[in-house]
């Protein structure tokens, strides 16, 4: 019931934030955040709860966005019709990736993953007929929902809301199911989960698809936001980035990926005052998080918390 | 037919004969032990029962269906012989560290509930009462163990020799025919071990199955065993109840020779 309570107030107050975003730019910041809070939450399943290291997150993003921008330019397709698009060929390319990717472990799947990633971007880049090669995919349309269109940054923030609730709800269903006690199993120790009856291999498999569908959601969303898909954006720095959204927050936990979304879009923003230091800087307070805080900033923020609950009761 | 049989079972680690020309049956219902000096091949005997290890020769028959031998399609994978109702503990504790002791039992469940991926969406209904049985089932077992009270502590942060019994409480959630107890007094004081004695026999009558286990405490492993195999250097020396196995000759001069364990 209080959980309840509480899970209204912040949707609530999650509704409101446009009403507090004085301008495009930072409505933009702030879809953006959702964007990464869903990618944050697809890498923390993988990652996060199931202990297997991606590097290449940027791929299926880029997949998810590239199969957007192809299909609505071509053919006018509408957002549903993208996404389940994405959805099935983003998934496609994950399972092939990880039929070979789940048999070695460690820092191979992440240097594989990592390899994956770079084969993306160089086929973005020169399969020209489909990608437009360097150039990009202009004039992707806005989305239109049952007559809706979805053409402003605020409306768009309500959509990216709507797919930000769903995935981080399905996350903490499925977290707490008998799939994803046997991702966490996985994660612990992966004979005994295999001796204690999880087909080690196939659980492995689910958490890498699943973990690109959130990927091709956050690809679908991104192209027709910003309306234009270029190479540029899929790189390894932004693989870097999605795995920083989980780190920070706190990985393997249900919150973290919000927080990490907030911090790791908006850092770069309010430390423009640095200029050419900038990406120091940026680089620096990272690393201060992961050596201060080596689980993450939830479990910190959770204790802080509780410190003031208990002063407030007193 | 005996519920498990190992017919001159070997396993070779390149130069190294681990386990030689092996015979071990255990009966449905029986306690039966597997004993021998460090080394002597008893885990991977486990291994091998288990599907972790291919055997070099010989096989392996659980319930009538092979499970191992050395032609490799006949191997199966562990998950797979987990469904067929082996589980085992280990010599090192393997709990899910990270995860409650409830929670750890539930993994157990695993093989004998649905449940997947998209149940969530298509079948949420049919996904929570599925998850209600198996909690109020792995609350039986943690009672039965008399964990109940710490059913929501850290694994990894309850003392070794509960660890010990948690780790058996997750084997039984899988329904086990066979149980695989490996060292499982090892770190218990005196009176956790005789407790540990009760409790064999009872999960054996409650969960009507049949028990295997590795053990140095020789006095435990007399008191509860019905059948005794000795081995040394991977080889058998000596089968039989207590008090033929204490008899024989090779099985003192093996014990005798390394008083130091
Ligand atoms: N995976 C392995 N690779 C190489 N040698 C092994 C492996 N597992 C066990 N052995 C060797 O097999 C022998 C028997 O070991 P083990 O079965 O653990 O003995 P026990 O459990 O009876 O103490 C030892 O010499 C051990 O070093
Ligand atoms: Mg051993």
């Amino acid at each position: 019931m209080n959980k309840k309570f509480w899970l209204v107030i912040v949707l609530a107050a999650a509704c409101a934030i446009p009403l507090a975003v004085p301008n495009d730019y930072i409505q933009q910041i702030v879809n953006m955040i959702g964007i990464y809070i869903i990618l944050g939450t697809g890498i923390n399943i993988l990652t996060g709860y199931t202990g297997q290291l991606s590097l290449g997150q940027a791929a299926f993003f880029g997949i998810g966005a590239y199969v957007t921008a192809i299909l609505n330019t071509w053919t006018g397709a509408q957002f549903f019709v993208c996404l389940i698009a994405s959805i099935l060929i983003t998934g496609a390319a994950s399972l092939v990736l990880a039929i070979p990717a789940l048999k070695v472990k460690g820092p191979y799947l992440a240097l594989l993953t990592q390899g994956f990633g770079e084969i993306i971007r160089i086929v973005m880049i020169n399969w020209t007929p489909v990608t437009n090669g360097t150039a990009g995919i202009l004039k992707i349309e806005s989305p239109r929902i049952f007559g809706f269109t979805f053409d402003t940054l605020t409306r768009y923030f309500y959509l990216t809301l709507f797919f930000v609730v769903l995935g981080l709800l399905y996350q903490k269903i499925l977290i707490e199911s008998r799939t994803g006690r046997a991702f966490i199993a996985i994660r612990e120790d992966s004979e005994a989960a295999e001796l204690t009856g999880i087909n080690v291999t196939t659980y492995k498999i689910r958490s890498f698809v699943l973990s690109s569908v959130y990927c091709a959601v956050a690809g679908t969303l991104y192209a027709m936001m910003i309306r234009y898909v270029s190479p540029d954006t899929f790189i390894a720095n932004t693989s870097s980035v999605i795995l920083w959204t989980a780190i920070v927050g706190g990985f393997g936990t249900l919150i973290g990926p919000i927080i990490g979304g907030v911090v790791m879009q908006t850092l770069p923003e309010l430390l423009r005052f640095c200029g050419n230091w900038r990406l120091v800087v940026y680089g620096i307070i990272l690393l201060i998080v992961i050596l201060h805080f080596p689980g993450g900033l939830y479990p910190y923020i959770q204790k802080l918390l509780a410190f003031f609950k208990r002063k407030g009761s007193r | 037919m005996a519920l498990l049989e190992l017919k001159n079972v070997t396993k070779r680690f390149g130069g190294l004969t681990a386990v030689e020309a092996l015979d071990l049956d255990v009966q449905e219902h029986q306690i039966a032990a597997l004993i021998g000096p460090n080394g002597a091949g008893k885990t991977t005997v486990f291994n091998m029962i288990t599907g972790a290890y291919h055997v070099t020769e010989g096989r392996v028959t659980f319930n009538g269906t092979v499970i191992n031998d050395e032609k490799s399609y006949n191997a199966m994978k562990p998950h797979k012989i987990v469904e067929l109702g082996i589980a085992r503990t280990f010599q090192n504790i393997r709990l899910f560290k990270k995860m409650s002791v409830l929670d750890n039992v539930m993994t157990g469940f695993h093989s004998v509930s649905k449940a997947g991926m998209f149940n969530i969406i298509f079948k949420p209904s049919e996904m929570k009462r599925e998850e209600d049985e198996n909690r109020v089932k792995a609350m039986k077992i943690l009672e039965f163990l008399k964990l109940q009270d710490i059913a929501n502590s850290q694994a990894g942060g309850i003392p070794y020799g509960t660890q010990r019994l948690l780790e058996i409480g997750r084997a039984l959630a899988t329904r086990p025919k066979l149980l695989l107890l490996d060292e499982p007094a090892a770190g218990m004081n005196s009176s956790e071990k005789k407790a540990l004695v009760k409790t064999i026999r009872s999960i054996r009558d409650e969960y009507n199955l049949a028990v295997l286990l590795v053990e140095h405490d020789m006095e435990l492993v007399m008191d509860i065993s019905e059948d005794i195999t000795v081995v040394n250097f991977g080889r058998r020396i000596a089968h039989g109840t207590a008090s033929e196995v204490q008899a024989n000759e090779d099985v003192i001069e093996a014990y005798l020779g390394r008083s130091d364990d």
